[in-house]
């Protein structure tokens, strides 16, 4: 009999289980083609490119909205660069901050005379508008956006500016962002949330990135840490705000700039940014929900002519739409139609063993994904990764509560107008039930008292 | 809930017809009757069988054709064995149906099952049958007896008998071969060549009370949550709901096998255009003979709720009708092109499926369902769903980001 369930449990998993498999094998071959490539070209990478002789002046442009908790430390990581200081200018917008970021940027610029740091104000809040300003009144030959919340490691400006000298098609490029959190620290569900973002992090940079500058086809040029020729990123339309992912919109739109130039988009591995770990379950959805919904704004605008199928096939960004969007309807019918199939006859057993193998099958994504961002981290990074090895068991739920965050800004983008905060559904259930309870309390009372007065 | 009242009215219409819909809901039974373990053999028209040579087996144990089917609601494998005319009518006929449990084309596994059937005609209306079921080991694992043969006035015939799943040990969908022979096994043997493969699916509905509480509860909810805007839990939760319950109200119902037959029916014409040649029941939806091309054998295959395409067809008319991308009546136009899309789709995989078995032989069944048919399935509804999801919200979202 054990026989007949492990193959009534495999043709189960193969047949039905085939419309979340299929999700979940793009994935494993993405992560495998990554690890591969990441592999065969680990060496060239290790190349030192030739010491700089002459240093241009770049600029930073940083916008400050509410940032007076991290603006700090990302200006004193400025400081700290082996960038010769007198060569860097620092450009802060503020964009309709009510905090005293400004105070933070007054006292920083008070002890450190040496550096060129500007404070521009702008009346209201908006990214986009204020890295155009910025942008806009550097004088830069290279332009560089940091995030508030971000700082740079110190050799960071440095391998960029290496990179661009040593290669003129070198339109723009993207840092390699990480997240700074302390690995094995906690074991708090917000810490096993915050090591799976370490891990996709570093998937997604260190090893996604490299594959994509190889086959110039870098998707985002991240809003975190990016950097720009100055004669392309004035001939760009900038940073948009016609969208939520003003960052992807520019990439495109700056790919569309250079096509005929034969210039690219690159990445620059050795230029390491860090950022914060996100914060809460709150800002995990509304940041993969503009991620998303990003996503779908920035490609459907980029289409002039929505491709078919085919056409999407051979084409890069087709095929990263494919995978996440069209794969997603499918994938969000079948994870409730699985368990669905008891109540059609299938045993419960079987279908309960199926999901075992489900989870196994994605374990083993993990897993590979796991060995991928180790391999593709520093020899004292991946002690510290050792310590979190077991993360890849719950992964899975992560990769999991991403996918709906995601399914979220599909809809989004259809029904919403665009926001960069968002109030997750179940809070928004919570409330709406919360308040209807509170009305018919507040009447129960009512009548009560009524009945009273009327005695 | 705050509605307003022509919103408060919409959804009672709604309620109001969804019951209706739901309790008028066409059952199985008005398209093919169950089958009864009674001695009379109308209910057996048109089932699905194979026939056997006549005068391969002496006078008695010479059979004429074993018919196989199952009922709603009931986890039984009901047969129907005949034999041709005996020159006595009193004649009784002992045989064996042998079972190959897990499919393997072994009838020796200790898993497998044989069936020891003796059918008697007791009187001019009546045979007697009793059923033992054996494992490998000769223990009995069942018994069944009844009434269940002609008499000797109909010439003692033809008899019918069920065996239930559990004590055979099969799972829904799990592919058995049969073959029957009489007692010494040195007469006839039905089918002559081969064997019988059959990848039973027992037919379970739902409770309409069930169904009507559960539409109940979607519909207020769906209601809730569009009252307050709640977009992406709007979608999740109707599209799913509508599904679930699209798929439990089709299943086992009248709806459920006018897809199957008119899908084996075209199958049947379209193939047999092509020079493949099938077989088709009237009154067993979706069951198919396939002539083997290498050995000139039939085998079967179901187009049952594994591959009817029903479960995929509810889930893209769901999909598209609650996605807001579409419209008002575009909503339901989408979603009856998605259905059909996902017809036309199923169509083609089954045709691969059978094509394979034709060429490939039986054994090509499990890979040729669950691997082949399916791939191709995949691929293609993955066409259909760009087409008709991420193709229309590109240029939606596109255009509106152009026209800010």
């Amino acid at each position: 009999m054990t026989e007949i369930w492990g193959e009534r449990t495999i043709g189960f998993l193969i047949f039905w289980g085939i419309w979340l498999l299929i999700p979940l094998l793009v994935d494993v071959s993405t992560c495998l083609v990554y690890l591969i490539n990441f592999l065969i070209n680990r060496n060239k990478k290790e190349v030192e490119k030739p010491e700089l002789t002459f240093f241009p002046f770049v600029t930073l442009v940083i916008p400050v909205h509410n940032s007076a908790d991290t603006l700090r430390k990302c200006l004193k990581s400025i400081v700290n660069q082996t960038y010769p200081a007198e060569n860097i200018q620092i450009i802060c917008v503020n964009n309709g901050s009510e905090d005293n970021s400004f105070e933070v940027f007054n006292r920083f610029q008070n002890a450190h005379p040496e550096m060129s740091i500007a404070w521009n104000s702008l009346e209201r809040a908006g990214k986009s508008i204020a890295l155009n300003a910025g942008l806009y009144s550097g004088a830069g030959t290279y332009m560089m956006n940091v995030d508030a919340d971000t700082w740079l490691d110190q050799h960071a400006i440095m391998n960029v500016v290496k990179a661009f000298e040593n290669d003129p098609t070198l339109a723009a490029a993207t840092g390699s962002i990480r997240v700074d959190k302390e690995l094995g620290e906690g074991t708090s569900f917000l810490d096993l949330i915050n090591y799976c973002e370490v891990i996709e992090y570093i998937l997604a940079f260190d090893v996604g990135r490299r594959y994509q500058d190889l086959k110039d086809a870098v998707f985002t040029l991240s809003g975190a840490f990016s950097m720009f020729r100055r004669d392309i990123i004035l001939q760009s339309f900038l940073y948009q705000t016609r969208t939520v992912s003003e960052d992807t919109d520019l990439t495109f739109n700056i790919r569309k700039a250079i096509e005929s130039s034969g210039g690219r988009i690159g990445f620059v591995a050795d230029a390491l940014a860090y950022v914060e770990p996100i914060e809460s379950m709150d800002r995990l959805y509304s940041q993969r929900l503009r991620w998303q919904r990003g996503e779908i704004e920035v490609t459907g605008a980029y289409y002039s002519d929505t491709p078919n199928i085919f056409r999407a096939l051979f084409d890069f960004v087709g095929r990263i739409l494919i995978s996440d969007h069209t794969l997603a309807f499918i994938r969000m019918a079948w994870t409730f139609l699985l368990p669905f199939l008891y109540l059609l006859g299938y045993p419960m057993g079987v279908i309960i063993l199926a999901f075992i193998g489900m989870y196994v099958c994605y374990l083993m994504l993990e897993t590979i994904s796991f060995y991928t961002a180790y391999k593709g981290s520093e020899p004292d990074y991946q002690k510290k990764m050792r310590r979190i090895w077991w993360i890849v068991f719950f992964m899975p739920l992560y990769r999991f509560i991403v996918y709906w965050f995601r399914v979220a800004g599909m809809v989004a983008v259809l029904t919403e107008e665009k926001s960069w905060k968002v109030q997750n559904p179940i809070t928004q259930v919570k409330d709406i039930l919360f308040d209807d309870y509170v009305d018919f309390v507040v009447g129960i009372q009512k009548m009560q008292r009524r009945g009273k007065n009327e005695q | 809930m705050k509605l307003k009242i022509k919103q408060q009215n919409y959804l009672l219409l709604g309620i109001v017809l969804a019951i209706l819909i739901i309790w008028l809901w066409p059952p199985a039974s008005i398209m093919v009757p169950d089958c009864e373990l009674d001695g009379n053999f109308g209910d057996w028209r048109g089932r699905s069988g194979i026939d056997d040579m006549t005068g391969d087996g002496r006078s008695g144990v010479d059979f004429k054709r074993v018919d196989w089917a199952l009922n709603v609601n009931d986890p039984r494998l009901y047969f129907k064995i005949e034999r041709y005319r005996p020159k006595n009518p009193e004649t009784p006929l002992e045989c064996r149906m042998f079972i190959d449990i897990n499919g393997n084309g072994r009838y020796t596994d200790k898993i497998d099952k044989f069936a020891d059937i003796v059918y008697q005609p007791r009187n001019q209306l009546r045979g007697d049958v009793s059923v033992q079921l054996y494992n490998m080991s000769g223990k009995v694992v069942g018994k069944y007896s009844g009434a269940w043969g002609d008499g000797i006035q109909q010439g003692g015939r033809r008899f019918e008998f069920a065996l239930s799943t559990e004590e055979l040990q099969v799972l829904p969908a799990q592919p058995l071969h049969l073959y029957i022979s009489d007692v010494s096994g040195r007469f006839d043997n039905m089918p002559d060549s081969s064997d019988i493969q059959w990848s039973p699916f027992p037919l379970v509905h739902k409770s309409k009370a069930a169904i009507s509480i559960l539409t109940i509860f979607w519909l207020l909810s769906t209601a809730f949550l569009y009252r307050h805007r709640i977009w992406a839990l709007h979608y999740v939760w109707g599209s799913v709901g509508l599904c679930f319950i699209l798929i439990l109200l089709i299943h086992a119902s009248a709806v459920e096998y006018a897809l199957e037959s008119g899908t084996s029916l075209i199958l049947h014409y379209v193939l047999g255009y092509c020079g493949i040649l099938t077989y088709i029941f009237d009154q067993s939806p979706g069951t198919m003979l396939v002539l083997i091309r290498f050995d000139q054998s039939w085998t079967t295959i179901s187009v049952d709720i594994e591959n009817s395409g029903l479960i995929e067809m509810s889930i893209i008319f769901c999909l598209i009708v609650f996605y807001p991308v579409y419209r008002g009546l575009n909503k339901i136009w989408a979603g009856l092109l998605g259905v059909l899309g996902v017809y036309l789709i199923n169509l083609v995989r089954l045709s691969v499926v059978i094509i394979l078995i034709h060429e490939f032989g039986r054994n090509m069944n499990y890979i040729a369902h669950t691997v082949f048919g399916r791939l191709v399935f995949f691929v293609l509804i993955v066409a259909l769903y760009w087409r008709l999801i991420t193709r229309p919200s590109l240029h939606r979202t596109g255009r509106k980001i152009e026209g800010d």
